[in-house]
């Protein structure tokens, strides 16, 4: 990665730190979370600089420790850590100190911008929309919003590694950019817009159904349903939802 | 006793062939959901979706992977861990009910309803929730090892040499993927020779009330939609959208009525 290396080697190392990162979270533990994936995503650029015996030593046993942060954006603070390293290397000032002050700040502050914009914004968006394609009898269109998703991220993820490389140090001011702001913003408008839609298409089924003789009990088990979600507030894992919902849905068969 | 709770008439050549489909499937898709990759293509959705288009009828796949995906739509991981596997438990139960025609009585008409082929619905339904918990405890343990083997690493990284790093991750992505296949595979089995067999034995009480099940989930999705988009600057936007499609629906009935 470093400047002085050839194009063709730096998209090389690129590459391989790319692929890398992708399997950030494979040795993820409860004690030091996501600092093997980091490490092994770091492996790469350490061999291309050549490192002696020692330095390797040093230099994994100074990125062993706690590390976490959101995967999706990861890669802006590898590109960033592998510009510090450099910077270290070279012995332009740069102490350890500052570079694991950095990757704990950045990694902190990533985490928290990436849980409001993929966790909270983009995921729920993204699967809304396949489900209003799964009503409609789409499984193309089921398909085609992930598809999408999967295809841009890893663009971007890409893309972030070479960014966060050529800002270093910078990165922050790329952070308290209001575009990421926005975009949350945005995203959350959208699935409130969605929420709103999916939620009439189920009122309007559950008028049908009460026109049925059959459907009242459906109709209240979806009111109650609804109640025992907002009572839950997403604490419940969904599967113990199913088994909780089985005596609701068999007390519900005697209406 | 209409059917019976082993059933092994329903293995047949091709159900040999799926099996592989599962398997690999299984491995992948439990890989994605947070090892490798991270695409969402493992949510329970677009899982099912993809494993009962690959087996020859995606309209299985929604059938069951819809309420499935309404009912986890609020587990998020943010500030907390939902622990288990959605994808492998998903694979295997909806390759089971392709290759069987299981559900053939469900479909055809509209996703989410009620009546005797949904309660086939809400019996998977059942098993996909119960092998999702069950393979809680097989994630825990791989995370034990991985603790295990990180302390193990920095032992091994002290001479100076990477090997043992690229030894971890390799050997941690491999153990999630054989995890995935495995449990997928079981779930195929369990789903084809024991559980679907056992949906005759039920009480007509009990499939009454399954066939209520998967119209339930939505209500718990929206439950967990509306804490999330519904705060006091997203509450205008969801009851306009709401709003306006309510009146869309009524127009589109009113118009279908008229004609």
């Amino acid at each position: 990665m470093s400047a002085e290396a050839s194009p063709q080697r730096r998209c090389r190392t690129s590459g391989a730190i790319f692929l890398r990162s992708l399997a950030l979270q494979a040795s993820w533990n409860p004690r030091r979370m996501q600092n093997i994936g980091l490490l092994s995503a770091l492996m790469p650029w350490m061999r291309s600089q050549g490192m002696g015996k020692g330095e390797v030593r040093r230099f994994c046993r100074s990125h062993f420790g706690y590390f976490n942060t959101n995967p999706y954006l990861a890669n802006f603070l590898i590109g960033g850590l592998i510009r510090l390293e450099e910077e270290r290397r070279s012995g332009s000032g740069m102490s350890p100190e500052r570079v694991i002050l950095f990757k704990e700040t950045l990694g902190r502050a990533l985490a928290s911008l990436g849980d409001q914009l993929f966790w909270l914004g983009l995921q729920p968006t993204v699967l809304m929309i396949g489900i209003l394609f799964a009503l409609m009898g789409k499984p193309a269109g089921v398909l085609a919003p992930v598809l999408l998703f999967t295809v841009g991220q890893l663009i971007f993820r890409y893309r972030a590694i070479d960014l966060g490389y050529r800002l270093g140090i910078d990165i922050v001011d790329l952070l308290t950019s209001p575009r990421w702001h926005q975009l949350i913003h945005l995203l959350k408008r959208v699935g409130a817009v969605l929420t709103g839609v999916l939620a009439a298409w189920m009122v309007a089924g559950a008028g049908r159904l009460v026109a049925l003789e059959e459907g009242r009990g459906a109709a209240l088990g979806l009111v109650l349903t609804a109640g025992l979600a907002l009572w839950a507030r997403r604490r419940l894992p969904g599967e113990s939802m199913v088994l909780l919902l089985v005596p609701l849905a068999l007390a519900l068969s005697y209406l | 006793m209409s059917e019976a709770w082993w059933d092994p008439s329903s293995i047949t050549f091709w159900s040999g062939q799926a099996l592989v489909v599962v398997a690999l499937l299984g491995a992948w898709l439990s890989l994605d959901e947070t090892a490798l990759g991270q695409t969402w293509l493992a949510q329970p959705l677009p899982a099912a979706t993809m494993t009962a288009w690959l087996l020859g009828d995606p309209a299985v796949g929604m059938l069951i992977g819809l309420p499935f995906q309404f009912v986890t739509l609020g587990n998020l991981p943010v500030g907390q861990t939902f622990l288990g596997d959605k994808a492998s438990p998903v694979v295997g139960v909806v390759a089971a009910a392709v290759v069987t025609g299981f559900l053939e009585e469900a479909l055809g008409g509209e996703l989410l309803q009620t009546g005797p082929g949904a309660g086939r619905v809400g019996w998977l339904l059942i098993l996909v929730a119960l092998g999702s918990l069950a393979s809680h405890s097989l994630v825990r343990l791989e995370r034990t090892w991985h603790v295990h083997w990180g302390t193990r690493t920095l032992r091994l990284l002290r001479p100076g040499g990477t090997r043992p790093l690229d030894r971890v991750q390799m050997s941690s992505l491999l153990v999630t993927g054989m995890r995935g296949a495995v449990t997928s595979v079981v779930m195929f089995g369990l789903t084809m020779l024991i559980w679907q067999p056992g949906y005759g034995d039920l009480p007509d009480r009990m499939r009454l009330g399954l066939g209520l099940l998967p119209w339930l989930t939505p209500a718990i999705g929206l439950g967990a939609l509306v804490e999330l988009f519904g705060s006091r600057a997203g509450i205008r936007w969801l009851l306009s959208s709401f709003l306006l499609t309510l009146f869309l629906f009524w127009m589109v009935a009113w118009k279908g009525g008229a004609t």
